[in-house]
């Protein structure tokens, strides 16, 4: 092998032939790859596009509203008195026993699929501004939006960031916003879905109701009734749930409560809680399923006021309008013993006394909400307004004392923020302390 | 599917268990219910075809297949008792396949420079393409007396693709003095498969040296020494991204309409970075090898020093951008560096006896040196940050507890937290170290041993703070629990600052790998089977640990073998302790 030859020649002859290969192939051909699993913006150009955009934006709000596995309507539900756990999760028993760590997953679920239904509604909204100006479908984004600010600032502790990964451009981070910057959010986004409105009146007063609620937090009665003042009795706007679908489609309520056993209806959880069992009311119709839980140990209690998985949800209605209106004639000396009374009526209720002192009568309004907002993610916002609307102390509205699976209750009133917020770079020099800015009621 | 950590998993219901519901999730009849099972085949194979068409050219080519298949499959019959809809009857299944193809091929000129100058010249191309396609399925509410998907009431399936295609060339030159010392230099040319973005071709230099020194004239002649090589060796490297990794995608997502059909909408899926670049490492290894006393003795020591500007790394991204849950970085420098060494010896060496002990080790010091112009520290436990091990613990201290009541509990009052966070560790081991002996004695018999050592590395006992968290562990139970333990469960779940510190512990460990017995046995009885030889060998396995961490095992890593930085366990299954018992026969 080791023989003596003229030195160019081979290597010319092996470097000419070794190239020959690659040389002949046109490499970005021959790198091609096509994935058949992936849909890139620019596969979604014009207004088809958009409206696919709208879709999923309705699919995100319904997933974290009350859809499949979860959404703001079942785990605060379980925060408040309207479940108790008759599941096994740990990071679920921190929820219901009011005692949630930042590190919890089920949590960060949560929180990360609401911020998701943020921003996908505010983007569907600028999309179809953008590509279907006029198309009633804008103001639907922005009432969804609307809600999603709406439901940071009732049910999240102060100190929620809102960030934002826009259509075009990268991601931004942003601060941590107090209650009151989450609820302007909320109204500016309601006062935007006001002004697409024109033309659908469900849009209209949908946003008039989200309006009304966010002035409710502010302390603001006067202005919530006056919101509310347009939106007929009889109106209600529901997200849709079905049977059949994939899991997101479903009725969450009825998916942890009757399929998978795992959330259980309450009577007076804690002690404090609303007699949703006991108090034998048709606007929480339910019945004892005879067996448990998930857990094999917990009696499962069955609520029936959705009664099957693609039972919608009642996202505002007019019913809500006019408790609302009730509590400014509360406070304003107006007549809401009529108006409570009149909703009662159209239910066969009988009516209502009036109990004499105006904290009794509060007690009464919101044992009414209670019962009227059932399962629609109203109940924790309103035992934390009355703490901190009312005066009322959180040991005295929120479940407390023996928790019934061992330990007792803790303090948490809102939800935290996730541990992982920490990666906000809006954020630096939080580093190991809780991002929430306050976890008073 | 197969997860061990979660509420199917065996250790879970064992450790939330309580003493009125000794088994928290499931009972053990009722775990052992499910069917599960997973096959797997794989298929490797290759072919060369070489040409020489002259005596100092030659051209060769390789094609290579690597074929994968795997299928996991649960199944809960109907009414077995276990908790929620899978005691409907359940069925999952999860079929992947990958194929994994190569080609290779080069050209080689060798021939004679001078009489004591060899040249080697070399230039060839490379391609790999990689095909992986899966689908699973599930289906619950299936009849009693069937297990298929297709008899379920209620279904779902998904299917995933990947595909990446490689392609290289490279030129290699090699000079060879006397048969002593070796000069090469090569440069290599990348590109790479990219769905929507298209990265530029990188080239990678390298250039080395190996030298016998021992053989040279002027070397003095030591009486052990067989022969001693000094080498160096200096080259660039390179990770191109994942084909889709820079791109923001969309995930498609089912929609109830307003007429109670099924609609399709889309929604940020991976939120995609239009920053990314290819990762590129440049590295100079040296190191010698030495043959001491006729061949039983061996040392290969090896320095190495790499550096990395823009290293990949996937970063968790705050929840309130509403995206993706995490997304590629490149992150500034960063550097490994640190010494490999291996020794073997020979102790006894007869006819019947033999004794030969290795030592293997390494030493790595791992640091991020910087992370870019404007970039702030990455992560939160986990964190990147200039001057420290990639991906190091880091949580708020526990500084101090006292007892102050006296009462042999400690409350979150009693506890001293740091008030910013600090350095606990680097998440990887830094130091390791195998220990292997062979010994053969007559008879036929062979013993064979395994010691591992790793050091200098914090593991996470995420198992322990969990059951605090579920109020189940012994520090918050028992008042004789060491204040110790009480400090770290009450500042994890009850103090504030809820700080993992306590549960971040030295991981370090050494662990008796195997032990080996080999038997041959009488030709008699390897003849009675019609072979010609036959033996029996007993193995065990795992067979203990030493280590200070109060966790399960060290090794543990319940983010799987993927996570390259950090060490957690998580209800998870350590390494088992098992024994095989083989019998080889040689025909």
């Amino acid at each position: 092998m080791k023989t003596t030859h003229n030195k160019v020649l081979p290597v010319v002859l092996a470097a000419g032939m070794g190239l020959l290969g690659p040389v002949a192939c046109d490499t970005d051909q021959l790198l091609e790859v096509v994935d058949p699993d992936l849909v890139t913006p620019e596969n979604l150009q014009g207004a088809k596009g958009a409206e696919l955009y709208w879709a999923g934006a309705v699919g995100l709000f319904g997933s974290a509203f009350s859809s499949g596995g979860g959404g703001q309507a079942v785990y605060s539900g379980m925060l408040a008195d309207e479940f108790h756990l008759s599941g096994t999760f740990p990071t679920r028993n921190q929820v219901d026993r009011r005692e949630m760590d930042d590190r919890n997953g089920t949590l960060l679920g949560q929180y990360r699929s609401l911020h998701r239904a943020r921003v996908g509604t505010k983007n569907a909204a600028q999309r179809l501004e953008e590509l279907l100006p006029g198309d009633s479908r804008i103001a639907e984004m922005w009432n969804l939006n609307g809600y999603a600010n709406l439901f940071f600032a009732e049910h999240y502790c102060s100190g929620v960031p809102f960030s934002d990964t826009p259509n075009e451009g990268d991601i931004v981070y942003g601060k941590q916003a107090t209650t009151a910057e989450m609820l302007d959010a909320a109204s500016g986004s309601f006062d935007a879905a006001a002004s697409a409105s024109a033309g659908d009146a469900d849009q209209a007063h949908l946003a008039a109701v989200g309006l009304g609620r966010v002035h409710q937090n502010r302390g603001d009665y006067a202005a919530a009734a006056a919101a509310v003042a347009g939106v007929p009795d009889d109106w209600t706007y529901s997200i849709r749930s079905k049977a059949g679908g994939t899991f997101g489609q479903r009725n969450a309520i009825f998916e942890m409560n009757h399929t998978q056993r795992r959330w259980s209806l309450s009577d007076r959880e804690g002690g404090n809680g609303v007699t949703f069992r006991s108090g034998a009311d048709s606007r929480v119709p339910w019945k004892d399923s005879g067996g448990t839980g998930f857990d094999e140990e917990t009696p499962l209690y069955l609520q029936l006021k959705y009664g099957s998985s693609e039972a919608d949800v009642v996202l505002g209605s007019g019913i809500e309008a006019r408790l609302i209106r009730a509590e400014h004639e509360i406070a304003s000396g107006g007549p809401w013993l009529k108006t409570l009374n009149g909703l009662r009526a159209g239910v066969g209720l009988p009516a209502l006394a009036d109990p004499g002192t105006e904290s009794a009568r509060i007690d009464l309004l919101f044992d009414e909400r209670a019962r009227w907002l059932f399962g629609t993610a109203h109940r924790l916002g309103d035992l934390r307004r009355l703490v901190r609307q009312y005066g009322r102390s959180q040991e005295a509205v929120f479940p407390a004392g023996d928790f019934f699976k061992g330990g007792a209750y803790g303090s948490d009133v809102n939800f935290p923020i996730p541990f992982e917020e920490h990666e906000n770079e809006a954020l630096s020099g939080l580093e190991g302390r809780p991002v929430c800015l306050n976890r008073a009621a | 599917m197969g997860n061990d950590n979660n509420s199917f998993g065996m250790l879970p219901s064992a450790f939330f268990g309580t003493s009125a519901r000794p088994w928290s999730f499931q009972k053990p009849a009722q775990l052992f219910g499910r069917t599960f099972y997973q096959d797997t085949q794989r298929f490797t194979g290759s072919g060369t075809v070489t040409w020489d068409p002259m005596d100092w050219l030659s051209f060769r080519a390789t094609g290579g297949l690597d074929y994968y298949n795997r299928q996991d499959v649960s199944f809960f019959a109907r009414d077995i008792g276990v908790p929620g809809t899978s005691n409907l009857g359940r069925k999952d299944t999860d079929f992947r396949n990958s194929w994994q193809y190569t080609l290779d091929g080069s050209t080689t000129a060798s021939f004679d420079l001078t009489d004591g100058i060899t040249s080697r010249s070399t230039v060839g191309v490379q391609y790999f393409e990689n095909q992986f396609a899966g689908t699973n399925a599930w289906g619950i509410d299936i009849v009693n007396g069937a297990s298929s998907i297709g008899v379920a009431a209620e279904t779902f399936s998904g299917e995933v693709h990947i595909f990446e295609k490689t392609a290289g060339l490279f030129v290699d030159q090699q000079f060879g003095i006397n048969d002593r010392l070796f000069l090469t230099g090569a440069i290599r040319a990348d590109d790479n498969s990219a769905f929507g973005q298209d990265f530029d071709l990188i080239y990678y230099p390298k250039a080395g040296l190996s030298w016998i020194a021992s053989e040279e004239s002027f070397f003095p002649q030591i009486s052990f020494l067989d022969q001693l090589r000094i080498r160096a060796a200096w080259g660039r490297s390179g990770l191109q991204p994942g084909s889709d990794d820079a791109i923001r995608t969309l995930s498609a997502n089912a929609i109830t309409t307003p007429d109670d059909q099924t609609g399709s909408g889309v929604s940020i899926g991976n939120i995609g970075n239009s920053l990314l670049e290819p990762e590129k490492s440049s590295e100079i290894e040296a190191g010698l090898d030495a043959e001491f006393f006729s061949g039983r003795a061996a040392l290969e020591l090896t320095y190495y020093d790499k550096r990395t500007d823009g290293a990949l790394i996937t970063v968790p991204l705050a929840p309130s951008l509403g995206a993706s849950a995490t997304r590629w970085v490149n992150i500034g420098e960063v550097q490994n560096a640190g010494w490999e060494a291996a020794i073997t010896g020979t102790f006894v060496e007869t006819n019947t006896v033999s004794w030969e002990i290795g030592l293997s080790g390494s030493i790595n010091n791992n640091e991020l040196l910087s992370l870019g112009e404007g970039t702030e520290p990455i992560g939160t436990q986990t964190r990147f940050v200039p001057g420290f091990p990639l991906g190091g613990q880091w949580d708020r201290p526990i500084v101090g507890h006292n007892d102050a009541d006296g009462n042999g509990i400690i409350t979150p009052d009693e506890l001293t937290i740091g008030d910013t966070i600090e350095y606990i560790g680097p998440g990887m081991p830094e130091n390791q170290l195998s220990i292997s002996s062979s010994l053969r004695l007559p008879g036929g018999i062979r013993v064979t041993g395994l010691l591992d050592y790793r050091g200098d590395y914090i593991a996470y006992n995420n198992t322990e703070r969990f059951r605090c968290r579920f109020r189940v562990c012994q520090a918050l139970i028992d008042p004789e629990t060491p204040l110790a333990e009480q400090a770290r469960a009450v500042a994890s779940l009850l103090h504030p600052s809820q700080t993992v510190w306590g549960y971040m512990e030295p991981g370090d460990f050494w662990k008796l790998r195997e032990v080996s017995a080999r038997l041959d046995l009488p030709e008699r009885f390897a003849n009675s089977f019609r072979a010609s030889r036959a033996s029996v060998t007993i193995t065990g396995r795992n067979l203990a640990t030493w280590t200070d961490y109060s966790g399960m095992d060290p090794e543990i890593n319940s983010n799987g073998s993927g996570d390259n930085f950090g060490i957690s366990e998580f209800l998870t299954q350590p390494p088992v302790r098992f024994y095989t018992v083989r019998f080889n026969f040689s025909f």
